[in-house]
């Protein structure tokens, strides 16, 4: 199991193709994986779960993933949030 | 007469009948089930799930959707994939033991209560989505049928509460003149699909239904997203005539996509396009353009954290100039501005970024990223026809200063063995009005140049295009922009050099004639412009130019050289 801490740079948030690209790639992997964001766990996996976070710039989330390939699951996932999903 | 007003979702204009299709609302049977029947109802949502993704599938691979409606269409299949639907819908069905349709219409209505409570536009939009999801999920388990086909004619419009796509696809086969439906957006899958089958369509027109009836004639404008009932004979008169007019022009200027760019006297133009994303590029070749009169690459720099890589760039031009070889690509090194400044490159805030360190100014005060630039241009210039350009340029150090990097990076490349265009053709924009004064020197040191009338009208009139209050002040028919442009293409004539227009004054036919009658046989437009162009210059006779340019060279106000165009277009009977 492992959990990291990020903070969303991009100017919009995570709108539509960031919360996109972010279940897109959770889903590649077979680790679960889960997003909070103050006491309010989504799954990561799911779009409906990371859009209702209404994460904006500058919002602090944790990350959790548990599985065989959690490290390359979070490694992948840590990297939109870094360059800001291609936004900006 | 009655006009209703709702959302233009695809373009075009229909005058017709209308076909009203009645509402059957959505009525969710109240099933009640079994505790052993849960998992029958589970495997009826797969099955039903997965007749949508697929269908979903279906219309991506049959239609040719731009980019974001596709885009739309792959997030409604996310929305039915979605783990938590069906955990949610089987926590539903466990604890209430209702029927499956129940439950899935209570988990979508939850969703969509979350996004509609949520205060920011790009959520709210989402009730869009998942309202669309849920209607074709649904439609599909309660098995909606359609018997209006054979009430469909050629003129018919269909006016129903909201467009299922199905029936959409069935009816395009048929061929209807429109539709127009009380509810939708422009993400519905329907308007979607309407707009790749050139269908015009106008949805969210409220009180439709209860306005129209069967038989009664509308007009549909999808541009402005009208409806007009019972419209007077005078507004049908003038409808189709825009219909025939619009029919007329794509159909005149699709039949010019591939034939040369030709005066009426035969005079060979070279029509190119500019383009600001690689993605413009299946829009170039379709339009046939002689190549890419200006390659804007600011969008590498803008949006990423890091500065482009060499290898990221190389990867872009390559991809566009062997897809246009051997039609030239003339790639402009970055022109940021101070507005849309990247990250990396620290500047320090600028009152005017427009006089400030943009262009080739900021290329040379970062050399490690011009050269990375220039080095990807090189390289690229190996698979196709590559030009470089420099704007911005004002005196004759800085071009050469650039030229000097240009050598130095060619050098590398020669060292590393890395092959490139040693004939590689290196211009410079002509922009700013001190670079126009000394064309003649400029024209020594490069190979050819390209106008970029935008900021060069506005440097001379010393008008900031983006202040309101100076509007009036940006004119482009200012007798001095006249004499500039012709002084830099009489420099550039006393050493055989190649020049071309990129501004907008390329797309304007106010100022095609003139630019023509200078000697300019290179335009460089939007591809939006180009058959337009293309059409305007073969009704113009290279021979009757001449006599316009002097004209309007005597002129000595703005509103005079205005004059003289339309004057001696009336003269020569030539329509815009």
């Amino acid at each position: 199991m492992i959990e990291k801490t990020t903070v969303v740079q991009n100017t919009l948030g995570l709108h539509a193709r960031p919360c996109t690209l972010i279940v897109r790639t959770a889903n590649k992997f077979r680790s679960d994986f889960k997003i909070i964001k103050d006491d309010t766990e989504v799954n990561g996996k799911s779009i409906m779960g990371v859009m209702t976070l209404a994460a904006t710039q500058g919002t602090e989330l944790r990350l959790w993933a548990h599985g065989p390939d959690e490290e390359f699951l979070m490694q992948e996932i840590e990297q939109l949030f870094v360059t800001k999903f291609d936004e900006d | 007469m009655q006009k209703l007003k709702g959302l233009g979702v695809s373009h075009g204009i229909s005058i017709g009948k209308a076909v009203l299709k009645e509402i059957h609302p959505m009525t969710i049977p109240e099933r009640r089930i079994e505790k052993e029947c849960i998992l029958r109802e589970l495997e009826r949502l797969d099955s039903a799930i997965e007749k949508v993704v697929s269908d979903i599938d279906h219309l991506i691979d049959e239609y040719a959707f731009s980019d974001v409606d596709r885009e739309i269409l792959h997030s409604h299949k996310l929305i039915l994939q979605d783990p938590e639907l069906r955990k949610n819908v089987s926590r539903i069905l466990d604890e209430n033991m209702v029927g499956l349709e129940n439950a899935v219409h209570r988990h979508f209505s939850y969703a969509i209560d979350l996004f509609e409570k949520m205060d920011n536009a790009y959520y709210a939009e989402r009730v869009s989505d998942y309202r669309e999801v849920a209607n074709r999920l649904l439609g599909h388990m309660m098995g909606y049928e359609d018997d209006i086909l054979s009430k469909l004619h050629n003129d018919s419009i269909l006016v129903l509460e909201e467009i299922p796509v199905s029936l959409l696809t069935k009816v395009s086969k048929k061929g209807i003149a429109g539709v127009v439906a009380e509810i939708g957006s422009r993400t519905s899958h329907s308007s979607i699909v309407a707009r790749a089958l050139g269908i015009p369509a106008v949805v969210g027109v409220e009180n439709l239904l209860k306005s129209v009836s069967n038989d009664q004639e509308l007009i549909l404008d999808g541009y402005a997203g009208e409806v007009i009932l019972s419209p007077s004979q005078q507004n049908i008169t003038l409808y189709k005539h825009m219909i025939e007019q619009e029919r007329y022009r794509s159909e005149q200027l699709l039949k010019l996509v591939d034939l040369p760019a030709k005066t009426k006297d035969g005079v060979r133009i070279n029509l190119r396009c500019n383009i600001e994303l690689p993605d413009e590029l299946a829009h170039v070749k379709r339009i046939n353009a002689d190549g890419i009169g200006l390659f804007r690459t600011e969008f590498i720099y803008i949006g990423d954290m890091e500065l482009p890589s060499e290898n990221e760039q190389f990867e872009q031009y390559k991809m566009i100039a062997e897809a246009l070889k051997p039609n030239p690509v003339i790639i402009r090194t970055v022109d940021i501005g101070g507005d849309k400044l990247h990250a990396s490159i620290n500047l320090r805030h600028e009152e005017n970024p427009n006089l400030g360190c943009r262009g080739i100014r900021l290329s040379l005060r970062n050399p490690e990223m011009f050269h990375a630039q220039l080095k990807a241009i090189l390289r690229a210039s190996h698979y196709g026809n590559i030009k470089v350009m420099f704007p911005m340029v004002s005196s004759l150090d800085e071009l050469l200063r650039a030229k000097q990097h240009m050598n130095e990076c060619m050098n590398e490349l020669r060292k590393n063995e890395i092959p490139f265009d040693e004939e590689i053709k290196l211009g410079v924009m002509i922009e700013v009005p001190s670079a126009a004064m000394i064309s003649d020197t400029l024209a020594q040191h490069c190979d050819f140049f390209s106008i970029g009338t935008n900021d060069l009208i506005q440097y001379t009139l010393a008008v900031d295009r983006t202040s309101e209050n100076v509007t009036d002040y940006y004119n482009p028919y200012h007798p001095a922009i006249m004499h500039l442009i012709t002084l830099i293409v009489q420099n550039a004539r006393k050493y055989n050099l190649p020049v071309s227009v990129c501004g907008e004054m390329a797309s304007d036919r106010d100022f095609v004639p003139i630019l023509l009658g200078l000697g300019i046989t290179e335009l460089s437009v939007n591809p939006g412009s180009l058959l337009i162009i293309k059409e305007f210059i073969s009704k113009i006779d290279s021979s009757i130019l001449v006599d316009l340019v002097l004209d309007i060279l005597d002129q000595i106000t703005s509103k005079n050289v205005q004059k003289t165009i339309v004057r001696w277009r009336d003269k020569y009977g030539i329509k815009v």
